[in-house]
């Protein structure tokens, strides 16, 4: 057993160093993702936010000066508080000659907490602070009516002082929306670990374990004849499965540091483009400073494992292969079930049949690459969504911040996300140049074999379009029903449905291009080249 | 009294060559192919002149990697020639475009592998009955049932190919090649993976239909015994072929 550990840990080794290009791509495809998971624990940690993120309508700071130990201390643990900062001076002789305290709040908690906030607020006098109550009071209908309209569908009424707006606000059990919704971008929060996060968290994770997926099957595919000559000279199939995914794992694991620090860069280049819009302390932060250790550990392992989970997955579904399947390279799972010559093939006039037999007989390997990619949809289509209400909000408020956490990830993102589906594609499409070839052979021309082969790319873009919405409508659901949002609006039929529909534009949107960008990558490779080249893919 | 040409015909005999004699389906006139590999070249055919005459059986034998495949490869058309050229019932292949040599390949050549290269989701009769589907040429309709029959296979038409033996594989992959009824048929190394008597069997039959039919056979063999039966033998030797005289 330890000689086969060895074995398998130098082959592992050896292939490593004889195809770096192809353990970068997993690091790099890894890195991205683990990148976009850290930006969005930076984004939900309030404490960052509040010290690098500009003041805008739904969040402002406050200095109240010399402030008694206790006071601060009683302002600091107020709920609506998200994160408070001493600024201390002293002079050459030790005095203390500024003693300012910076408290972050976001409106919708403070309105939230309604006659305690206000309380505190009289308290100490914070009132009379940066033209607070105008700003406030000017902000405070629209902001009312706009959250109830957009949550709660609730009937505002303008013009009213601004207690009795939260008296009615209360009596008619309107909560506002507010608490643990950072992600959905109307206000932030200070509570990490809140059911909505773990619904985000499982959502990279699901985007990870995709792309790893797609990625780990294009490498079983390519290294299938040695796996083959392994399993030939002794190796176990579960000893195989170790050796596939331990390559996987050791890719995420590589991408870890990689994306802590391809972070930093990110917020570093944020703080020297935006620090003069910031109005806190545009300090210098590190990246554990804002998220601590053992939850960028716990969650970066979390990540490793789902990728993991990922080429686990792709070697199980090549598990029963003989040896020999193994050896001469065939992808046959790709043929699920022994057939019958199918009727329709006899009757059928023309070759459009086979794309029929070729769906059917293939759907083992169909519903795979369907799944994947349907799978890594819910991340892209999430911030798209995001976006897009980012954009709206522009218009009438200053998101700017927002939109541009949103825009960056989403690139980030959908430039991870289409490479990979157009590798996946090309890849699928690669496999079959050797049964091209045989129909070039037979005398098929260039169109009628691509116009065969992109109506079952299409048929598959359409059916991982619709596949991806269902899954992203089940997770935005589940999501939305373990955050804190005690109302969530339902949704009528028709409102359903064309919110359905735009899910679907969105994902087609992303699908198509990407799915016939693979293909027809491959089939202008495969044109490229004498038929015969094609044909001896498969000798 | 003439009959009137479609586009298609008028567009295809451009690459016509009426000096070729009608009884010479193909011939090969310079035929080198030329890999590169860095500063250094290696001619794989090189200067071939060939002449094939309509429902000739030809034999091409060769040690392993004296170019033999690469000829055949080129003569059908499946791989491009670095110079020279291959006119196939008079026309020349090379110089057509991609859409008229697909629908001449389709009607007028068939080609046996050694590797069958059979369609693997489909199954023995689905593969047969391809070159149907794709030429939409439907002129024998009772030629697969006599074929399969002649082929020994009739009993296996439902079975994928992974599901046949070697024998049957090839047989499947001749049946495909010959259903369409072409001019010529090019086989490389079709008995390569059989054991003698299938090769033998395989061999009879495609003479056999070579005599019904009055088809050009050109073949690239290995095996002395099916080279023997040819009419004419070519031996290939770093990539020069010559005419192997009768003893």
């Amino acid at each position: 057993m330890k000689q086969t550990m060895k074995a398998i840990r130098y082959f592992l080794l050896r292939d490593i160093r004889t195809r770096p290009l192809q353990f970068l791509s997993s690091v790099l495809v890894a890195m991205s993702a683990i990148t976009a998971l850290m930006l969005m624990l930076l984004y939900t940690e309030a404490a960052w936010r509040a010290r690098v993120m500009p003041d805008h309508d739904q969040n402002y700071h406050f200095v109240v000066k010399n402030l008694s130990y206790s006071a601060k201390n009683e302002i600091a643990n107020q709920p609506w508080a998200q994160a408070c900062y001493e600024i201390l001076e002293y002079d050459d002789d030790g005095n203390l000659i500024r003693d300012d305290f910076r408290i972050r709040v976001t409106w919708d908690e403070v309105w939230r907490w309604g006659d305690r906030a206000w309380e505190i607020f009289d308290k100490y006098d914070m009132w009379d602070n940066r033209a607070y109550r105008s700003a406030y009071e000017y902000n405070y209908d629209y902001i009312l009516e706009k959250l109830q309209k957009r949550y709660y569908n609730a009937e505002v009424v303008n013009g009213q002082p601004i207690t009795t707006s939260a008296e009615l606000a209360t009596k008619r059990e309107i909560v506002l929306k507010c608490g643990n919704t950072a992600f959905i971008s109307d206000t932030i929060n200070s509570y990490t670990f809140q059911p909505e996060f773990f619904g985000n968290l499982t959502v990279f994770g699901m985007f990870l374990a995709a792309v790893m997926a797609i990625l780990s099957s294009e490498r079983y595919k390519r290294q299938m004849r040695e796996y083959g000559t392994l399993r030939a000279l002794g190796l176990r199939r579960r000893q195989l499965i170790a050796l596939h995914c331990t390559h996987t794992a050791l890719s995420s694991v590589c991408a870890i540091p990689l994306a802590a620090g391809f972070t930093w860069g990110i917020v570093d280049l944020y703080l020297r483009l935006m620090g003069d819009l910031v109005h806190a302390d545009p300090a210098a932060m590190t990246l554990t400073e804002s998220i601590p250790l053992p939850i960028i550990g716990w969650c970066s392992l979390w990540m490793t494992v789902l990728s993991t989970v990922g080429s686990l997955v792709v070697c199980l579904l090549y598990r029963k292969f003989p040896v020999i399947v193994l050896l001469r390279g065939e992808g046959t799972f790709q043929v699920s079930f022994v057939s019958k010559t199918s009727p329709a093939f006899e009757d059928s006039p023309d070759l459009s049949v086979y794309n029929r037999l070729y769906l059917l007989r293939t759907r083992k390997s169909q519903i795979f690459s369907v799944a994947v990619i349907a799978i890594m949809m819910p991340l892209p289509l999430m911030y798209m969504g995001f976006l897009i209400d980012d954009v709206f909000e522009l218009q009438y408020t200053d998101a700017l911040v927002s939109f541009l956490y949103n825009l960056f990830q989403a690139i980030f993102i959908f430039i991870t996300s289409v490479t990979v589906t157009v590798l996946a594609s090309a890849g699928m499409t690669d496999e079959r140049h050797a049964e091209f070839g045989i129909f070039r052979a037979l005398g098929i021309k260039r169109k009628r074999l691509s116009d065969a082969v992109n109506a079952q790319s299409a048929l598959r873009a359409i059916i991982v379009a619709v596949f991806a919405v269902v899954i992203f409508v089940i997770v935005t659901d589940s999501r939305l029903q373990s955050s804190a949002v005690t109302a969530p609006m339902e949704d009528t039929l028709p409102v359903f449905l064309a919110k359905c529909l735009l899910d679907l534009i969105g994902t087609a949107v992303f699908v198509f291009p990407s799915v016939f960008g693979g293909v027809r990558l491959s089939l202008r490779r495969f044109f490229r080249r004498p038929i015969i080249d094609a044909l001896r893919d498969t000798e | 009294m003439q009959t009137k040409l479609t586009k298609a015909e008028r567009k295809l005999n451009r690459f016509h060559n009426h000096e070729i004699p009608e009884n010479e389906v193909l011939v090969a006139r310079e035929l080198t192919k030329t890999y590169f590999q860095g500063d250094y070249h290696i001619k794989a055919v090189d200067n071939v002149f060939l002449r094939v005459r309509r429902g000739e059986f030809v034999s091409i034998v060769g040690t392993s990697g004296s170019g033999k495949s690469t000829l055949l490869h080129m003569l059908a058309g499946l791989d491009t020639p670095t110079s020279g050229q291959v006119f196939l019932d008079g026309y020349d292949i090379h110089s057509m475009d991609d859409d008229q040599f697909s629908d001449f390949r389709a009607k007028k050549i068939g080609f046996i592998f050694q590797s069958f290269h059979l369609l693997p989701v489909l199954t023995a009769k689905e593969n047969i009955l391809m070159p149907q589907k794709i030429s939409g040429d439907t002129r024998y309709p009772s030629y697969f049932d006599t074929l399969t029959r002649m082929l020994k296979i009739d009993d296996r038409l439902h079975h994928l190919p992974s599901e046949l033996s070697g024998g049957q594989r090839q047989r499947v992959a001749a049946a495909r090649a010959l259903i369409n009824k072409p001019d010529i048929l090019f086989a490389d190394e079709p008995t390569g993976n059989l054991d003698r008597d299938s090769a033998g069997e395989l061999i009879d039959l495609l003479l056999a239909t070579r005599a019904e039919l009055g088809q050009t056979l050109v073949m690239v063999t290995h095996d002395p015994a099916v080279a023997a039966r040819a009419d004419r033998i070519y031996h290939m030797e770093n990539g020069v072929l010559r005419e192997q005289k009768p003893e």
